[in-house]
């Protein structure tokens, strides 16, 4: 049963580029050397064995970052050395893209496929307001007009960060592109691309986000050996818009009993 | 209310903790009526499982009465009777539509921990650890259930518990056991673990058309159960040499399928396995994959090996060139219990006809309170024990 609209498999089609895409999507490559791998994957695997032999929240706290570490070798990418622009992968040269992300930015781009229309979708994203419900660090947004937009967030130290940003461009149910207006504290702008699969098999969404930190590349590279760089906040905010959209809440403990005192 | 919290290795204790409430919207909580013991539990109760913290509530596999619903669950009523999956599901991602429940993308809150660990991450567990959301468990006499609206299934109020419980876990698990073997009528298939998936393992093989039923332990009651109310041909491996006996009984073709309901047992859940794969590139290879290693070995060409044991980590020695030379099927995986519930109730109830009792296999009933003798007896395998249902 083949019965998707030519448009739409056309679309899928441009998708696909995904080999051509991901050897230049920010943030995917390599950028660890073949020597460097194999350290990590052994200081990885002594932490998580030590961890694990201690059975408590400093042996899991070990083995947590063991498996990180384990992951950076196996992976052979470091989001710390991201952070930094440095780069000791074998055959590494610089590239333009690597010279833009010296001007201090932070570009991260991933994608998630999310079982519900394109439409619904784009309709919870379009109203701004929803946006703190799934993304990371944000605390609220406030429309100004129809295309203007008050953003605050909480930022580093308990304190808030504000900026305003404008929609810059917008397709309806397909793409939606905002960034700060000059002179904000707070440099960013970004998309989102809402692609509809084929088969039933949901939409296909594609968001791409490129900040300066408030903290300069100093603040970033602290954030990233954190575990909490742009990169993860990302992949967290779409992991909870996506169970938003699908099961209609995002899972969680929060506030379930435990024995002894100790309650999430 | 009074709930059966975990503190460490061999350290259970019936704790008294705060009643749950309602946290999302398709939240329900249940009153526990009954709850059992789950094989699985044994390896969080002797530490192999991380990411367990001082105080979380255990089980897996409970029952009850529904006391309250959230605004989003319209087909449960306060009073109504349910049986509870023990993965959660959501019901409308990609792999709950496609009936994967346990794969669920939704329902585990820190799916970003499991992501790290196995690529992607499975679903929520009730009272198995934080890698699986640190849900608390239903060895409690309250438990709150996510997603109420497509898991719990209702059961009539004639039907014992003891007749139900098990639709929790173990007996879907024993079907989806029997069902990842591909059996054909006329084949003959080999069980290795007796305890109580294995039990209902033989039973299930059997609706499939399982003319030979084989099943390998070396605990003598367990043996006796399967062989009194399996009907199987058992083996007790202590005694003979388990891959010659089943070729000899199989008349030199070897099983048709081999269905492994031990698991990783002694070595426990979870990333504790990367400790064996730590051993092995150390040159101290450890070999306690003896039942798969055993399955794959004695299985016949092109036969199938189904896993119900659990798995976690990375393996080494995985005799993965016997698998290739033979052309065998592997299949494995936690059950997908919602998808087995509804079938399976009607197996108990019969449909005129004189029903499935699964309850043959409870030989210890205790309450809750005594939740650490029950923990401690089922572990050491003492007084004969198979399987412990405890009432709050």
């Amino acid at each position: 049963m083949t019965t998707a609209p030519p448009r739409v498999f056309r679309k899928w089609q441009a998708g696909r580029e995904v080999t051509d895409v991901a050897s230049q999507r920010p943030g995917s490559r390599q950028n660890i050397s073949r020597l460097e791998r194999w350290g990590s994957i052994a200081a990885g695997s002594g932490l998580i064995l030590v961890g694990l032999i201690r059975r408590r929240w400093t042996g899991l706290a070990m083995a947590i970052s063991g498996a990180a570490l384990l992951q950076r070798g196996m992976t052979g990418h470091c989001h710390a050395y991201q952070a930094m622009g440095l780069n000791t992968a074998e055959g590494y040269q610089e590239s333009s893209a690597d010279a833009g992300k010296k001007g201090g930015l932070e570009k991260v781009e991933q994608r998630v496929t999310i079982q519900r229309d394109p439409s619904e979708l784009y309709r919870f994203w379009r109203e701004l307001q929803n946006l703190p419900r799934v993304m990371y660090d944000l605390q609220e947004v406030r429309p100004i007009d129809e295309k203007r937009s008050r953003w605050v967030a909480y930022g580093a130290l308990g304190r808030t960060v504000e900026w305003d940003a404008e929609i810059s461009e917008e397709r309806e149910n397909e793409f939606l592109a905002w960034r700060s207006l000059p002179n904000s504290e707070v440099e960013t702008n970004g998309f989102i691309r809402f692609t509809r699969l084929p088969h039933n098999r949901g939409t296909l969404v594609t968001v791409s986000m490129e900040h300066r930190p408030p903290l300069g590349k100093l603040g970033a590279t602290v954030a990233s050996i954190l575990g909490h760089g742009l990169d993860n906040k990302l992949e967290e905010s779409l992991r909870r818009f996506k169970s938003l959209m699908e099961a209609g809440e995002i899972p969680s403990v929060a506030g379930q009993p435990a024995g002894a005192g100790r309650q999430e | 209310m009074k709930a059966l919290c975990w503190y460490g290795r061999q350290d259970v204790r019936v704790e008294q903790v705060p009643d749950p409430k309602l946290i999302n919207p398709r939240d329900a909580i249940v009153r526990v009526t009954s709850t059992a013991i789950c094989g699985s539990d044994l390896h969080l109760y002797n530490g192999f499982v991380p990411t367990m913290q001082e105080g979380d509530i255990l089980g897996h596999e409970f029952m009850g009465e529904v006391v309250e619903v959230g605004r989003e669950v319209a087909n449960l009523a306060v009073g109504d009777r349910v049986v509870v999956p023990f993965a959660i599901g959501c019901g409308q991602c990609f792999f709950c539509q496609r009936k994967l429940w346990s794969l669920c993308d939704n329902s585990n809150p820190n799916a970003g921990m499991a992501e790290k660990i196995y690529g992607f991450s499975g679903s929520g567990l009730f009272g198995y650890s934080h890698l699986y959301g640190g849900y608390a468990g239903g060895q409690a006499e309250y438990v709150r259930v996510p997603f109420a609206d497509v898991g719990p299934l209702k059961v009539p109020k004639e039907l014992d518990d003891l007749k139900v419980l098990f639709l929790s876990d173990i007996f879907p698990t024993a079907y989806m056991a029997a069902e990842n073997a591909h059996i054909q009528p006329g084949d003959s298939v080999a069980i290795w673990g007796c305890g109580p998936v294995g039990q209902l393992t033989i039973q299930c093989a059997r609706w499939f058309g399982a003319e030979h039923v084989i099943a390998i332990d070396h605990v003598p009651e367990r043996l006796a159960m399967a062989k009194r109310d399996g009907k199987a041909t058992v083996i007790n491996f202590q005694e003979v040499d388990v891959a010659d006996t089943l070729t000899y009984l199989t008349g030199g073709l070897g099983p048709d399928a081999c269905i492994d309901c031990v698991g990783l047992e002694a070595h426990g859940h979870s990333i504790d396995a990367v400790y064996d794969w730590v051993k092995a590139a150390a040159g101290l290879a450890t070999d306690r994959l003896h039942v798969l290693h055993q399955a794959i070995y004695c299985c016949r060409k092109g036969g199938s090996v189904s896993l119900p044991g659990v798995y976690a980590g990375f393996l080494d020695k995985v005799p993965l060139g016997a698998a290739f030379a033979k052309a065998l099927t592997i299949k494995m995986g936690q059950t997908h219990v919602q998808r087995y519930m509804r079938p399976l109730l009607k197996m108990i109830e019969g449909d005129g006809k004189p029903g499935f009792d699964p309850s043959y296999i409870v030989t210890h009933r205790l309450r809750l309170e005594e939740g650490p003798e029950a923990y401690k007896t089922f572990n050491d395998r003492q007084q004969d024990c198979i399987k412990v249902v405890l009432t709050p």
